[in-house]
């Protein structure tokens, strides 16, 4: 190829059909021009949690992921503290659930409870745009009002650097891409197999069979999503003075506070630095930081990362409990919280 | 940093204005190189230290061998021992850390710190290769070690390079490094093309892929169906992830005046072991061949006495096994290693070595498609997650179970046909329309959007949709 004589075509015919899908797809894919950044909401929201606070009327609630739901067993917890106990544990959520579910269920409930208890790991609470794009979108959604102009400030806007706004308000193409994509991936997926007489039902019960969860390896879904989660483990995620103030943890202690609750936060115990001695001296600042900002804040901190008691055989893979391992925990639990709860 | 970043290219505009504001080697170099240690330590800074660190020491090393000939073998092999020193300690770290830490511990001597997930160096595989190449051709006298320090440690840590080649001798780079590079138009149109398929090669194609791919060697009972769906994806992911790299990395360079090494020269077209060699990863294969193979092979023919194969077997078995060990940690990279250099031996007992010849078309067909196989089997054995998977799914598992199986993996095979199609196409335009500029610039007009409209976030899970 001659690139010389060739740009000249290019660079005119990328700039034209640059210039016709500004035009076109706006109004194919029904998107504003110049385009909102970042996602948008449904008006839908799960209102569960809201309605399960005003119906029991629970003393105790606890929020978290996985870690959570497989790690505490709420019934042991109620029996262990004489209280009761609601957990909300929504598997692969980040600190932007978890701060939705204290501004649009916590604090919109009638029923205000004793304690709240957030559950998290490592560097999880000053991380907002973890687990908030892709497939976790959804999660992110179910919780979320139409309008959640923090959040999509912190957990998405901020994420992005200032070339990326641009490209996504100004040029439709990159607005649209999502769109774009998706349509794509449904023509690639459902087009060829319709011309063999399989349908779209017959297709998505294929990559079911193929692909579900169910097949996947434990501990090779460990090792990669461990590998995915390295985000939480940088210098800049280390930072715990830079990354506060962007982060949604004000804004949960200040909802809590303006709500009456009072919050608990429990660091879990994974595998990934099980000791002290394994830990990075960057992760033991960023704690420390942490530790001082919320008892500066009125919020208690209960750290059972390094607790021996808490051996590696109560683990199934490098983060979640075995049932054992929960029992044992839950137990921890109720010790570390007997003292706050009733002081 | 990663290429395909928005940071990435806010950090190559700046380094390109600064870099072409005097038309002076020495400006030109020490921007280069200060670009060059920011993108290498840019998020672990101490990454930085150890890449100097081990700079200076060879730079040192190959300065003292040209004063001191009689101890140049000395200093090579002091050079061989630090450089493969850090290559294994980088590699096999977290193979050894827990033993350590268990020896450590045992001796009373608190072991725990080696059990720290720490975030290790990047890019030293091929860094380490490249000085090594410099020391072996500084002690035989092939060149002159370089006068300058600056000259050489950005030879080393050349930004588009560092991290994952390719890995050029110092006879291509120092060269040019030494000389004024003046802004000439022949280096945007040698760099857009690379950039351009490099974008769409890697945001397009092997990102997409991979998801599949992924999924399939995640499982734990796949059907061999599935894994042939499977290995045929990643047959063409990794050549669409590697390659990009590599056009990328060209094409940077090119702006910057400075002209490096192809990589890849159509290795699914290969029809012998020795000829895929001949174009896969090529500046790999050659540091082997020139480093490893042809040293060993003349040092067994010079051995009268073995018997008459061993030089024609040992050579290609051994220079492959180094290369599945550089290649990765585990049993399956040692077997993908031993693999090709059975089929290369192989190959040659039975007289045929790099080239193919043969007059009739059809036994070229045949030649391609045997080599073909061969090469998507080479793939299966090194993408496995462990020998035991591998031998569960060859020797144990069905070839399909029930229509919905069938179903999904044709659905996943679709799917990786559709992305190989644009590069299928780029090589029938390359081949049959090579002069034709409409054709050509349409393909890369619509590469360009492409590659726009897969354009990752910088959120980190923004690739993660639901397969």
């Amino acid at each position: 190829m001659d690139a010389k004589r060739t740009f000249p075509l290019y660079a005119w015919m990328t700039a034209g059909l640059l210039l016709i899908t500004s035009f076109t797809l706006p109004g194919h894919f029904d998107i504003p021009y110049p385009a909102p950044v970042g996602p948008e909401f449904d008006a839908a929201q799960k209102i569960g949690p809201q309605q399960y606070l005003e119906l029991h009327k629970p003393a105790l609630v606890l929020i978290g992921d996985s870690q959570l739901y497989l790690g505490v067993d709420p019934e042991q917890l109620s029996r262990n503290l004489g209280v009761e106990t609601y957990q909300i544990a929504v598997p692969g959520s980040g600190s932007a659930v978890w701060y939705l579910l204290m501004k649009n269920s916590l604090a919109e409930s009638m029923h205000v409870p004793e304690l709240v208890v957030i559950t998290f790991r490592d560097t999880l609470l000053t991380l907002p745009g973890y687990r908030v794009t892709g497939r976790y979108f959804d999660l992110v959604d179910d919780y979320a009002r139409k309008t959640e102009p923090v959040l999509l400030e912190r957990a998405y806007l901020n994420q992005l650097n200032g070339l990326e706004t641009a490209a996504e308000r100004y040029v439709p193409l990159f607005s649209a891409r999502r769109e774009i994509r998706e349509g794509l991936d449904r023509d690639v997926r459902y087009g060829l197999p319709r011309l063999a007489g399989c349908d779209e039902a017959c297709v998505d019960d294929g990559i079911e069979a193929v692909f579900g969860r169910e097949r996947l390896d434990p501990a090779a879904l460990s090792s990669a999503v461990d590998a995915a989660q390295q985000s939480m483990f940088t210098p800049e995620a280390f930072d715990f003075d830079g990354q506060v103030e962007r982060s949604l943890l004000p804004e949960i202690i200040r909802i809590a506070d303006e709500r009456g609750i009072r919050l608990v936060f429990v660091r879990l115990k994974t595998l990934i630095y099980p000791t002290l001695a394994t830990e990075p001296p960057a992760m033991r600042m960023y704690m420390r930081a942490l530790e001082a900002y919320l008892a500066a804040r009125g919020a208690e901190f209960l750290d059972f990362s390094h607790d021996e008691r808490l051996i590696s055989a109560y683990f199934f893979d490098e983060m979640h409990f075995t049932t054992g391992g929960a029992q044992a925990f839950t137990d921890l639990l109720a010790q570390g919280l007997q003292p706050i709860l009733r002081p | 940093m990663i290429f395909t970043s928005i940071e990435f290219l806010t950090f190559l505009a700046v380094v390109l204005t600064v870099y072409w504001l005097r038309r002076e080697r020495r400006w030109q170099n020490m921007t280069l190189l200060a670009a060059s240690y920011v993108f290498y330590g840019w998020v672990y800074p101490w990454h930085a230290v150890v890449l100097a660190a081990s700079t200076l020491i060879d730079f040192a090393l190959a300065r003292r061998m040209a004063m001191h000939r009689e101890a140049a073998r000395r200093l090579l092999w002091l050079s061989v021992v630090l450089n493969l020193g850090l290559l294994g300690l980088v590699k096999y770290y977290f193979s050894i850390n827990v033993p350590l830490a268990g020896v450590a511990t045992a001796a009373g001597l608190g072991g725990d710190f080696l059990l720290a997930k720490i975030v290790l160096p990047m890019g030293v595989s091929f860094y380490a290769l490249k000085k090594l190449a410099y020391m072996i051709d500084v002690s035989r006298g092939t060149i002159k070690p370089s006068a300058s320090w600056m000259n050489f440690t950005l030879f080393v840590s050349f930004f588009p390079q560092v991290i994952a080649g390719p890995i050029d001798r110092a006879q291509k780079l120092l060269p040019q490094l030494a000389e004024n590079r003046d802004w000439r138009v022949e280096n945007f149109h040698a760099a857009w093309p690379l950039l351009v398929m490099g974008l769409f090669k890697k945001l397009v194609v092997a990102d997409s892929v991979r998801v599949i791919v992924d999924q399939v060697f995640l499982q734990e009972e796949p059907t061999q169906l599935l894994v042939l769906v499977g290995v045929l994806g990643f047959t063409l992911q990794i050549l669409a992830d590697f390659s990009g790299y590599t056009d990328l990395s060209r094409g940077i360079a090119f702006l910057f005046g400075i002209e490096t090494s192809e990589n890849f020269a159509a290795p699914y077209l290969s029809l012998t072991p020795g000829d895929f060699w001949n174009r896969w990863h090529m500046t790999f294969s050659f540091w082997l061949r020139d480093y490893v193979f042809f040293p060993l092979r003349r040092a067994m023919v010079r051995r009268k006495h073995l018997p008459a194969g061993i030089a024609v077997v040992i050579p290609p078995l051994f220079t492959m096994l180094l290369s599945g060990l550089w290649h990765g940690t585990g049993w399956t990279f040692v077997l993908w290693g031993l693999y090709y250099g059975v089929l290369i031996a192989g190959y040659q007992l039975a007289g045929v070595r790099g080239e193919f010849k043969s007059a009739r078309g059809w036994e070229k067909v045949l030649a391609w498609a045997v080599m073909f196989c061969l090469i998507v089997f080479g793939w299966l054995v090194f993408r496995a997650p462990s020998l035991t998977w591998l031998g569960h799914v060859l020797l144990e598992r069905p070839f399909t179970r029930t229509a919905q199986n069938v179903t999904g993996s044709l659905v996943a095979l679709a799917m990786i046909a559709f992305y190989a199609l644009p590069l299928l196409l780029k090589w029938l335009i390359d081949r049959s329309a090579p002069r034709s500029i409409v054709l050509h610039g349409s393909y890369y007009a619509l590469a360009t959007l492409a590659a726009i409209v897969y354009f990752n976030s910088s959120s980190p899970d923004f690739i993660y949709f639901q397969f």
